[in-house]
This record gives C-alpha cells, sequence and structure tokens, in this order.
C-alpha cells in the first residue's frame, strides 16, 4: 500500500488560532523551510521583496489545497458542481498569475527555486509532486496527482533549467483538463495503487492532454448530450483506445487487486442500508484522516471511503456489462 | 344731568353716537372708568388675536397630523383619504422605501402588515432599536451528538405563518403549528407544537451512475392556501414532491354492514337501518404526496420557486431551470440552460432562482459569479438572453485567489414588496433595487472579520458554505445566519444591526438575547468573542421570518431556535 507521505496534522482550530498572515503557513515546519528558502533566494536575486514571496507562498498553498480538494472524491454521491467549478476557476486564476509571474520581472531560476522548494514543502502534505522530488523519493511519495502531469514533468525535467516555468504551466492545464468535472477522479484512484510505469503509454498522456474526457465522462455521469458529441474530435480513436484501456485496467484491478473484491461486498451491503460506510477506504489512510478532519462537515467522511467505493462502482459496472 | 338726559342716552339707536356722547363727557369721567374702557379694547384686541393663532394653529396641526404615518399605521380606514389629501406624502408611502431618519415621527409603531395593505409603511418599529429578541422554543435533540439524518437543511414559514416547516437531511419534514394566542397570556403569541411528521424523500440509487442521491430536502415552499388543506413543496437534488396536509377530525360511526371495528356484520341479523353519522374523533394530520416531480434534472436542484399565479413553479440545478405547473409531473419546460456545449468551457453554475412576488412573468437566477440575472418570460421561450444583469464591479483592492468564491451567491430573495431583491455571498448581504444593475442600493458586512481568514477557511471547506437570508414582514429589516451559531439582522431604516446567538445558555424562556460582538482588533473588550474562538462548525444556514410577525426561526445544526419579540 502506497503511502501518501508525511501525515499532516489537521485541526481547524488549530490552523484558525495561530496568528498568522493569510500567505504564511500554519504549520511550524512550513515556516522553518521557508525561512530556510527565503535566504536562498536572498542569495540569488537582488531584492525579492516579502511580499511577494508571501504571495507566492499563499499561491502555492492555495495550488496545493485546490488540487488536494479536486482529488477528493467521494464515490456513491455526486460531487457538488459548484464546488468543482470553482475549485477549478481558482486553479484557472493560480494558473494565470503564475503566467503572469512567469512572463514577468522574475527570473525562471527564482521561480524554479521557488515552485520546487515549495513543491518539496509541499510533498509533505498534499499529493503534489515535483520533477526533482519525483525521482529521489520514488516509493515514498505520493502518486502524481495525474499520470499524465507526472511523465509531462518527467518528460520535460531535463530541460527544468529553461522551460520548467512552462512546463508547469502546461502540467497544470493538464491538470485542470485532467480534473475536469469528477469523472476522472476516479479513475485516479484505478491507479494510484499500481505503477504507473507500466501503464505509462503514448495513448493516455496524449489523449488526455489533447482532447477532452467527457466521452470518458458520460459513463459515469450519464449526459446524454456529451455521448452525441461529434466523432470528429480530435483524437477520439486515441479515446477509444483510452477508454478500452480504462475497462482492461478495471479488470484486471478486480482481478488483482483482493481489496476491491471487498469493497464490492461492503457496496452491496450499503445498498441495502441505503447509506455508503464511511470506511470504504482501505487504501489511503491520509485521506481518510483528511476527510474526518473536517470537522463538521459528516458528509465529508464519506470522502475517505469514497475512493475505494468508486473504484468497487465501476468494477460493478463494467462487470453488468 | 338729569336722569332724562340719561334715559335719552338710553333709547338712542346707535352704539358710535353713544360712544361720541361719551365721549364728550370724557373729562368728567373718573379715571377708573376711563382705564375700564381702555381696558375693554385691549381685551377685545387681544381675544382677536388669540382667534387668529388658534385658528392658524389648528389648521397647521391638522395637516401635519395627516402627515404623522404612526397615526396611518393605527387607523387603517383613513389611509386613502391621506393618500389624496396630501399630494407632497403620497409618493413617499407609496413607496415602500424604509423611512428617513429626520422624520417627524416620535414612536415608531410595532406595526404589523396585513398582505391586503402593500402601499402603507406601518412605521419600522420592528427594527432593532426597538425589539428586543427573547428566547421562546428549542426544537430537537439536546445532547451534543448530532446524528446526520437530524441535520436541519431548510426552515419555511408558510404564508399566514401560522404554520413552520423543517427538512432535515433524513429525507423528513417536521411541521410546528402555532397555537392560537390563549386568553390567559394575550401578551404571548402562541408556541409551535408539532403538527404533523413524514418522510417525504427516500434515499435512491442511480445505478446509470452508481451513485447514491441524497434524500436531504433542499428546499420547501409551501403554497398559498387555497381549500382546507395545506400543500407544500419539498424537494431533494433531483425530485420534487407536492404533499397535502389534511386534517380529518371526524369519521363516520354507524354503518349498517359493519362494525365499529371494520368486521362485516353478518346481513341476516341487521333488522334495523340507520344512516351513518359523522362523529368527532381526536385531530388526525395526514400527509399525502399528491404529485411526484422527477427525473426532470440533471444536476442537483438547488431552488424551488413557486409563482405568483400559484399554477406554475419552477425548479433550478446547477445549469437549468425548469417551469412545471402544478398540476402536471410528466413534462416541464426548460427556460434557462446555461450548460456550454463543451463541459471544459463551464465556469459559472446557477446557484438560486426565485419568481417574482407579484409579476408572474419575471424571475431571478443568480450564479457562482457573483451575478443575478432577471428574465422576462414573456420575451422568449428559453430565457438563456437576460432582460437584466445585476452586477457590481469587483473592488480592486480586495482581490485575492478567493474572491470568486467569496463572490458566489448563495441565496437570492426578492422583498415582499417586490421592488428589492437580497442577496447573500460569503461575507456581505447586498441589497439591489430592481431599477438599478449597475450595483447594490445597500450592502452589509456580515462577518468581515473572516476576510483575512480566507485561507484557512477554504482549507476546511467553510468557505464553500452556503448562507441563506430573509426578509421581515414589511421589508424592514434583513437577517442572515453566521459562525459559532451568531446571526445577524440589518435594519435598513435606522441603519443598524445586531449580532445575536442561538445556543442552549441563553434558553431560558422568554430571556431577553444579549447583542453580542466579535472582537476584531487586538484587544478584546469583556463580553465580547475573538475570531479565533469562533466554532466553525456551529453555523446558521438557514432563517426564517414570520411573514406577519415578529417570530423568527432559527436552526442551528440540528436544533430549531424559535425567538420571539419582547412584549411588554
Amino acid at each position: 500500500m502506497l503511502g501518501r507521505g508525511v501525515k499532516r496534522k489537521w485541526s481547524c482550530l488549530e490552523e484558525l488560532e495561530v496568528e498568522t498572515l493569510p500567505a504564511a503557513a500554519a504549520e511550524k515546519e512550513k515556516n522553518e523551510v521557508e525561512e530556510e528558502e527565503q535566504k536562498d533566494e536572498d542569495g540569488l536575486l537582488a531584492s525579492p521583496s516579502k511580499s511577494d514571496m508571501s504571495h507566492l507562498q499563499q499561491r502555492q498553498r492555495v495550488l496545493g489545497l485546490c488540487l488536494e480538494k479536486l482529488q477528493r472524491y467521494q464515490a456513491g454521491v455526486e460531487l457538488s458542481l459548484r464546488r468543482s467549478v470553482l475549485l477549478i476557476n481558482t486553479l484557472r486564476q493560480i494558473q494565470e498569475d503564475m503566467q503572469s509571474d512567469g512572463v514577468g520581472t522574475c527570473a525562471p531560476e527564482v521561480l524554479l527555486n521557488g515552485v520546487h522548494s515549495d513543491s518539496c514543502i509541499l510533498r509533505e502534505d498534499m499529493p503534489v509532486t515535483c520533477p526533482g522530488c519525483a525521482e529521489g523519493d520514488g516509493g515514498n511519495l505520493s502518486p502524481p496527482l495525474s499520470p499524465e502531469s507526472s511523465s509531462q514533468e518527467a518528460t520535460s525535467s531535463p530541460d527544468q533549467q529553461k522551460s520548467l516555468p512552462a512546463a508547469t504551466i502546461n502540467a497544470f492545464s493538464d491538470a485542470v483538463n485532467a480534473m475536469g468535472y469528477l469523472s476522472d477522479l476516479a479513475l485516479d484512484d484505478i491507479f494510484e495503487d499500481i505503477d504507473t510505469s507500466m501503464y505509462e503509454t503514448s495513448d493516455l498522456p496524449s489523449a488526455w492532454a489533447s482532447s477532452s474526457l467527457w466521452p470518458v465522462s458520460v459513463s459515469l455521469w450519464a449526459d446524454e448530450d456529451v455521448k452525441m458529441r461529434p466523432p470528429g474530435h480530435a483524437s477520439a480513436g486515441g479515446l477509444q483506445s483510452c477508454l478500452m484501456d480504462l475497462n482492461e485496467l478495471d479488470h484486471i484491478m478486480e482481478i488483482l487487486d483482493p481489496r476491491l473484491v471487498l469493497t464490492e461486498e461492503l457496496i452491496a451491503s450499503s445498498h441495502g442500508s441505503g447509506r455508503s460506510p464511511s470506511c470504504l477506504r482501505i487504501a489511503d489512510s491520509e485521506l481518510a484522516e483528511g476527510g474526518g478532519g473536517s470537522k463538521g462537515r459528516e458528509g465529508k467522511i464519506r470522502g475517505g471511503g469514497g475512493g475505494g467505493g468508486g473504484v468497487g462502482g465501476s468494477s460493478l459496472r463494467h462487470l453488468a456489462q | 344731568m338729569g336722569r332724562g338726559e340719561n334715559m335719552g342716552y338710553l333709547t338712542q339707536p346707535g352704539g358710535r353716537q353713544k360712544k361720541q356722547q361719551f365721549h364728550l363727557d370724557v373729562d368728567v369721567e373718573p379715571l377708573f372708568i376711563r382705564f375700564l374702557r381702555t381696558f375693554k379694547e385691549i381685551l377685545k384686541f387681544v381675544l382677536f388675536s388669540y382667534t387668529v393663532l388658534f385658528g392658524a394653529l389648528l389648521l397647521a396641526r391638522w395637516t401635519t397630523y395627516f402627515m404623522n404615518p404612526s397615526v396611518l399605521g393605527q387607523q387603517v380606514q383613513r389611509n386613502t383619504l391621506t393618500v389624496l389629501r396630501d399630494p407632497g406624502g403620497t409618493s413617499r408611502f407609496l413607496r415602500s422605501d424604509p423611512p428617513e431618519p429626520s422624520r417627524v415621527s416620535t414612536a415608531p409603531v410595532r406595526g404589523l402588515i396585513r398582505p391586503s395593505e402593500p402601499l402603507i409603511m406601518a412605521g419600522t418599529g420592528d427594527g432593532s432599536s426597538d425589539v428586543q429578541w427573547c428566547f421562546s422554543q428549542v426544537k430537537g435533540a439536546i445532547d451534543d451528538e448530532v446524528a446526520e439524518a437530524d441535520v436541519i437543511s431548510t426552515v419555511e414559514f408558510n404564508h399566514s405563518g401560522e404554520l413552520l416547516a423543517t427538512g432535515d437531511k433524513g429525507g423528513r419534514v417536521v411541521i410546528f403549528q402555532q397555537e392560537p394566542e390563549s386568553k390567559n397570556q394575550p401578551q404571548c403569541r402562541g408556541e409551535y407544537n408539532v403538527y404533523s411528521t413524514f418522510q417525504s424523500h427516500e434515499p435512491e440509487f442511480d445505478y446509470l451512475k452508481s451513485l447514491e442521491i441524497e434524500e436531504k430536502i433542499n428546499k420547501i415552499r409551501w403554497l398559498p392556501q387555497k381549500n382546507a388543506a395545506q400543500f407544500l413543496l419539498s424537494t431533494n437534488d433531483k425530485t420534487i414532491k407536492l404533499w397535502k396536509i389534511s386534517e380529518r377530525d371526524k369519521r363516520p360511526e354507524g354503518y349498517n354492514l359493519k362494525e365499529e371495528d371494520g368486521r362485516y356484520r353478518d346481513f341476516n341479523t341487521v333488522t334495523t337501518l340507520r344512516v351513518p353519522v359523522f362523529m368527532p374523533m381526536d385531530l388526525m394530520v395526514e400527509a399525502s404526496p399528491r404529485r411526484v416531480f422527477a427525473n426532470a434534472h440533471t444536476y442537483h436542484i438547488n431552488s424551488i420557486s413557486v409563482n405568483s399565479d400559484c399554477e406554475t413553479y419552477l425548479s433550478a440545478d446547477d445549469l437549468r431551470i425548469n417551469l412545471w405547473n402544478l398540476e402536471i409531473n410528466d413534462r416541464s419546460f426548460n427556460i434557462v440552460d446555461i450548460k456550454p456545449a463543451n463541459m471544459e468551457e463551464l465556469t459559472e453554475v446557477i446557484t438560486a432562482a426565485e419568481f417574482h412576488p407579484n409579476q408572474c412573468n419575471t424571475f431571478v437566477y443568480s450564479s457562482s459569479k457573483g451575478t443575478i440575472r432577471l428574465c422576462d418570460m414573456r420575451a422568449a421561450a428559453l430565457c438563456d438572453q437576460h432582460t437584466k444583469l445585476f452586477e457590481e464591479p469587483e473592488d480592486p483592492n480586495n482581490r485575492s485567489f478567493f474572491s470568486e468564491i467569496i463572490s458566489s451567491i448563495s441565496d437570492v430573495k426578492f422583498s415582499h414588496s417586490g421592488r428589492y431583491m437580497m442577496t447573500r455571498d460569503y461575507l456581505s448581504v447586498k441589497v439591489w433595487d430592481l431599477n438599478m444593475e449597475t450595483r447594490p442600493v445597500e450592502t452589509y458586512q456580515v462577518h468581515d472579520y473572516l476576510r483575512s481568514k480566507l485561507c484557512s477557511l477554504y482549507e476546511n471547506d467553510c468557505i464553500f458554505d452556503k448562507f441563506e437570508c430573509c426578509w421581515n414582514g414589511n421589508d424592514s429589516v434583513v437577517m442572515t445566519g453566521s459562525y459559532n451559531n451568531f446571526f445577524r439582522m440589518f435594519d435598513r431604516g435606522y441603519r443598524q444591526d445586531v449580532t445575536l446567538e442561538a445556543s442552549r445558555e441563553n434558553s431560558k424562556p422568554r430571556s431577553v438575547l444579549k447583542p453580542r460582538k466579535v472582537s476584531t482588533g487586538g484587544k478584546r473588550k469583556k463580553d465580547e468573542i475573538s475570531v479565533d474562538c469562533l466554532d466553525f462548525n456551529k453555523k446558521i444556514l438557514h432563517t426564517a421570518w414570520h411573514p406577519l410577525d415578529n417570530i423568527i426561526a432559527v436552526a442551528t445544526t440540528n436544533n430549531l431556535y424559535i425567538f420571539q419579540e419582547k412584549l411588554n
């Protein structure tokens, strides 16, 4: 079972009681690392202002939170479209902000280091990888936020010095596209347990990068309009193969992974009770903890269990086909 | 002279001559008489001037007397007369504006507006300057363990205010009825007791998408009462149901062929015939679903709104709004569709929609980007082109990564008069005049101290909370909820606001609620609570105000608090 990195202590009141600037991180270790990072920054650039750095820090933090929230998927209950739209809009805003920063006066090295260090910071907390960290800590890291973004980042790592800003921007746009509206989140759960190198074919990332995921979303979202999508869509063939790959993967996962069988049983029992049990999710303890940690949102407790349920649900569906 | 001379004076006509003759003898008159004469003249003059003054005062007082709206409110039957008589004042009273503070009236009236008199402003006695709120009742479990199914998800008074409906996450609807005012305590308005409880929606499973459909009641809307039964619409994420709540207090007795317990009699034993009669029985309240409006929404339904024509209603989900006829449950018209052809281009969703209270062709819907669109159904069958777009330009100083999220409108409500509408976004309440699209006429900050905490609130998802807001009966006060079980009231006329708390500690009967304050600066005064001590799990999302009276229902997580105005 892959761990998701270091667990983050979660306490709403703790967060709010700390009298910090909104940009500053709430946790001490974050502060320490950031202080170190700031010292590094000073050596590189003439005078990065503190507000700029805190702006960057806040941006990174918000970015990480955004991605984490988008990843957190509750199977069995439809995600609120409003919430997804707001998260994606925030993500786009951050992306534009980063783009404008990249075009602006900031030197690429600063951005690189900033992003690199920030990603390293975030690595401890959220499942976002950066190229350097991915190579270094293969096993310990949480899986990449989406397989194609990791492959993108991996391919772009040789060109880190010059094109990392561009690469991150591409990664973000891919992430934005990939996140879509909830459909692919289930697919992430399928992939998280397996070694992505096996499945990093050219089809998947190109299909996802270039075209929309809405045909895939049809199977989960059952939106008739989307099914009518004109076949002249770019790389539809790639999509079809992509879909078939996913179906096959589902089957494979079902056969290989005994936990999925367990989740199926749990789902079957949940049909009777009418409620999804709160602990369907076996794989990811951190997400369950993160889900349980948001107090007062009892619906979110299912978030921890949702992913496994989603996998089971999709497997059930494929069985029925 | 002699007596004859005097008599000659008396018989001669003409006062003037008499006086002249008197004056001829002025030298002879004693001083006292002369003094009395002048005194008489002076008195005449004084009397005359007082008469003039009094008459002028009467005239002035008369006109201002009818300008006084407190008098207007109390003396209902003279209204039309007054409006006609004072053209200058007519416009003021036909508008349902909040009154200007520079008014003549002294004592604001705790007026109750009857729905048949929309023109008259009965003063702003409901303002927080005068009204003190005291605890009346609390409904719900006392223990701190909150069962998921007991979380209240909607609160709504009916049109008369006699019934109060609540919906919860478990799909149940509980209706409370106000007891009639007792003679013993004329000062205390009736209590609300449980009238009916029924399971409105059941959890469903969408087999096509492998998704569970929550049974949580998103909205309840009452229909205006047409007959003895009450009707309400309740909706969860996908299905709307029309419920009929009827009372039964009589049952037929005395059947010929049936025993009282229902067993059939052997008709050979029937010797006489009798006519069954209705006998009184214990009151039984029945709720039966009359219509089920299903399978019309792909996305989650967030609003329903009954039209003023009482024949149609709209239901809005994230991307579409449908128009239904209350009688027809298998068809609906789609009147708004903002779904883009390519879902990747989706940046905006519908968050709330409501029909105009008086114009049956007008409705508004709000979006997640902070815009409100007013549409006229007469313009086109599909109202994608708005008639009016209400949007306030963003303040560049307050721009942050969360600007869009906090500008997302969570609730939109028309005023009872139909002139204004109110929107609630995360940090503020805005009152819009339907005639002005560029900016709201009033903006009230609900909890601006949270602006610096937006990042933390984003982390714990509180930034996505959807607060509701409501008007009072005469549109002079607006109310909305906040965190830590606080709720806020804003008086539009007196420009005052108050923060109150719904908690068990203030739950003594008729105990007056003390205004609360959140300290923002470093120095914390006594009785103030600091921002960091606020409990963000205790949030008041749903509030309702009695349409005719100063009674409010405030829903915390699983309890329903009813507060009344303090009457002496």
